[in-house]
């Protein structure tokens, strides 16, 4: 079986074997292979990104120059029928927090690229005019998009299907930005297909300034794995496999035990808890609201969207919906009307607006009203004041067309406070420089739905601002509540200490990890800083694997069977153990570009609100951050990591060991240079 | 043998595209859209999802057009086979109002769904049960009416 697919094609197995790069600026072309270098240690999606980007673009960059490079990067599994292996991995160096710039994006496009015969597409320079790329298999237009410039992306999604084929548009993959992205919003994001998103570090801003309105591609070639029958027989074993992780529910489901306990990010993270907030239960959504399931490429679990049936915002359908928009819209900005949520997400996803982002800096705006540091002659005659659905679906507007204050807005939390000035940037709630996700980390007394773990994510994550590229999935896996609360409400304490061994036992993960993690025997405390450092070093190799493969991490495989997968898929034997040595020199490596940026770990911290202001009311009333703590984890976590905890940074010994010397020669012949910290804002 | 047919239930479809995948897989031992003898045609805008593939209808419109005699229905199994020997490659058969008949760009040959000798890869892998493989009396009492058999 091997050898048959081998004679089909020269390019190594899991892989298209070419690297597209275009140069907007001189309109040229180039195909080359991928080195087998690249392939072997960098792997695919984020790796290869990391890489890549580091060579190309040199420090100092500016973020929204033509040097800035997008590197769109599919994974070995990308195209093949591995679970929710549905993944476009961006890479690019952000214009808003000046560190490594990293989204990604679920939909068709990444198949869709690796169809037409490409691993990885690079895209830099600058175009005179509007155009858009049109990747055709081998076929490669750099086309005129004046026409389009000014368009949502849906209608320009629309127009580019119509004029590329009048019948078959259902074959072509559009990634395309918004009026935000031409207007270098610093929350732009970049609209797959419709539906899905790139949404983070100003990757649409990136898109802007390169006059690249969008990319469109199609191919009809195909994906040659090592062993099909191997592979066909593992995705069966994963699209029956639980590891007792399946039990939270639909998306949206864990949302009430947030809403419960008052652990929301209420009012721009003042209060923990939302007035009405029997408004945004799951078992209203389901009165109000219509859902419907779509899927990425190849997912067997897909989200839902939701439509509501009737009033003013009936028959608005917001696709991609997760329980962060209840808790960016309906608790930071103090909206308690899931419609009008569904309608706040819609307009993000045309307008091409990084929806939590903006929520959070909506609720930073609303605060500063509040607290009268801007008013009305400040806003141009506007009343930003808490709740006011009307008003915020205003301001999307006005921040992706730049009207008005929200030209101001437009510059994300901290680049608006500067802009403002006064006390204004007390009250950004951002880290390095992104919105922060709308989650509170001050965690409440009582059941909880996150733990430390994922909150001390957020300050390790070489993107800032949010942990959706380091410890996202911890709560699966770190508190008992997450799922088991719903279930069996005030009883979920009933035989927990025998459902946290058999879960424990069960769960995919190295031994030594498990100890670390859990203990023996196995204990699981979300409120504790205990194994907590472990957990995160884990959960960023994980996750960074998962980003690497081009899998959903929401599905979450487990090590083993990605493993399993990426052998049968390259035929190259690969065990869990090498994946997450895989996912740590991933990591390190985006650090390391940070470092040459002269962004350290030690530039990212909660703001001091988290810290000094407990919750005012609520049944998490109270509750505060410690500091201590904190920095007892962190310094832990450098520990288990190898990583040097006075640099900020993994230290040379530690990126040798990880096979990148060269970047270490790098960091140490910069860090004797004098260069300015390139941090814009 | 008792007969079964592919039943498509448009409501419960996610548009995950597994079923042109693992058509692919089984039938060209690699991945992609392109080949696969099942076509999900979708609208991505609105959600819009439906299965082309060949329904095996009892009087097959593509036999009656194709003039080389190489479309023939296996009243046993139920079957509509298109014999590569006899086939030229005129397309005529493609006429079928269904979509049920692909062009095999390899080949250049009529090729349609041969429902996997029995066990559908797409019915095996569609997470989402909205492709199913049916006796006449399951489809119907599976309220399947509107989707109709296939």
């Amino acid at each position: 079986m091997k050898q048959a697919a081998m004679d089909k094609t020269a390019a190594p197995l899991g892989y298209m074997n070419a690297i597209l790069r275009v140069d907007l600026s001189t309109g040229t072309v180039k195909r080359r292979p991928l080195a087998p270098v690249l392939r072997k240690k960098y792997v695919g999606g984020m790796g290869l990104g990391a890489r890549l980007l580091y060579d190309a673009t040199a420090p100092g960059t500016d973020p929204l120059g033509p040097d800035n490079t997008l590197v769109f990067a599919t994974g070995p599994l990308s195209g093949t029928m591995a679970p929710a292996a549905s993944r476009i991995d961006i890479s690019f160096k952000s214009p808003v927090t000046g560190m490594f710039g990293t989204s990604s994006a679920g939909g068709f496009w990444g198949p869709e690229l690796k169809y037409a015969g490409y691993d990885v597409l690079m895209v830099t320079g600058r175009c005179s005019h509007p155009v858009y790329l049109w990747v055709d298999d081998d076929r490669v237009e750099i086309r005129d998009a004046c026409h389009l410039w000014g368009q949502d992306a849906f209608d320009a999604t629309d127009a580019i299907k119509r004029e590329l084929s009048a019948s078959a548009g259902d074959q072509i993959r559009v990634m395309a930005i918004g009026p935000a992205g031409e207007n270098l919003v610093k929350l732009a994001s970049a609209t797959v297909d419709y539906h899905h998103s790139a949404s983070k570090c100003g990757i649409g801003a990136v898109f802007g300034s390169k006059n690249l309105k969008a990319v469109a591609v199609r191919g009809s070639k195909r994906v040659n794995v090592a062993d099909p029958r191997g592979f066909e027989d593992i995705v069966r074993e994963c699209l029956r496999s639980t590891f007792g992780l399946e039990a939270s529910g639909p998306s949206g489901a864990d949302r009430d035990l947030h809403l419960q306990t008052g652990d929301l990010p209420g009012k721009n993270f003042q209060t923990g808890v939302v007035p009405h907030w029997t408004n945004l239960l799951w078992d209203v959504e389901k009165k109000i609201g219509e859902s419907k399931r779509h899927a990425c490429y190849v997912c067997d679990r897909p989200c839902s969207g939701w439509k509501a049936k009737a009033g003013r915002h009936a028959g608005v359908f917001a696709a991609e919906i997760h329980s962060s928009a209840y808790r960016g819209w309906g608790a930071t900005c103090y909206v308690d009307n899931l419609p009008a949520v569904y309608e706040y997400v819609n307009a993000c996803e045309r307008l091409g607006l990084d929806y939590q982002g903006t929520a959070v800096v909506i609720g930073f705006a609303m605060e500063l009203y509040q607290r009268g540091i801007i008013n009305q002659q400040t806003t141009g005659g506007m009343e930003i004041n808490w709740g006011d659905e009307d008003l915020v679906l205003e301001l999307l507007y006005k921040i992706a067309r730049r009207e008005g204050f929200g030209d101001v807005l437009a510059e994300s939390s901290l680049g608006a406070a500067r802009k403002i000035g006064k006390s204004a940037e007390k009250y950004a709630i951002q880290i390095g420089g992104m919105s922060m996700g709308p989650h509170e980390p001050r965690i409440g007394p009582g059941p909880v739905s996150f733990d430390r773990s994922f909150f001390l994510g957020y300050i390790t994550s070489p993107r800032g601002g949010d942990n959706v590229k380091t410890t996202h999935l911890a709560p699966r896996y770190m508190t008992p509540h997450f799922v088991r609360y719903k279930d069996l409400g005030e009883k979920w304490r009933e035989g927990l200490d025998e459902w946290v061994r058999d879960f424990v036992e069960k769960i995919d993960m190295p031994a030594d990890v498990k100890r670390r993690i859990y203990g023996d025997p196995p204990r699981m405390d979300p409120h504790s800083y205990e194994g907590k450092a472990a957990a995160m070093a884990f959960f960023e190799d994980l996750t960074t694997v998962y980003n690497v493969l081009g899998v959903c991490f929401m599905r979450r495989l487990g090590p083993t069977l990605s493993a399993r997968l990426l052998s049968a898929c390259t035929g190259t034997l690969v065990d869990a153990g090498g994946l997450l040595k895989l996912g740590h020199r991933v990591f390190a490596l985006m650090w390391a570009y940070n470092g040459r940026e002269k962004v350290t770990l030690h530039s990212l911290d909660f703001p001091d609100r988290f810290y000094t202001e407990p919750f005012a009311e609520g049944p998490a009333k109270g509750t505060v951050l410690s500091r201590d703590e904190v920095k007892r984890a962190i310094a832990e976590w450098y520990e288990i990591r190898g990583w040097d905890r006075e640099a900020g940074l993994p230290g040379r010994a530690k990126l040798e060991e990880l096979g990148l010397k060269d970047v270490a020669n790098d960091l140490s012949a910069q860090s004797r240079k004098c260069l300015p910290p390139s941090r814009p804002g | 043998m008792m007969r079964r047919m592919l039943v498509f239930q448009p409501e419960k479809c996610t548009g995950c595209l597994y079923c042109e995948n693992a058509c692919n897989l089984r039938h060209k031992g690699a991945f992609g859209r392109n080949g696969s003898l099942i076509r999900l045609v979708t609208n991505e805008r609105e959600l819009i999802f439906a299965a082309m593939v060949c329904r095996h209808c009892k009087r097959p419109v593509c036999a009656e057009l194709c003039h080389v005699g190489a479309i023939t229905r296996n009243e046993d199994s139920g079957r509509v086979d298109i014999d590569p020997v006899k086939c030229v490659g005129c397309a005529q058969c493609v006429q079928c109002p269904l979509g049920g008949i692909e062009m095999d760009a390899e080949t250049g040959l009529a090729v349609n769904c041969d429902l996997c000798d029995g066990r559908p890869a797409c019915v095996e892998f569609c997470p989402a049960g909205a492709l199913q493989f049916l006796s006449t009396g399951e489809a119907r009492r599976a309220g399947t009416k509107a989707a109709g058999p296939m």
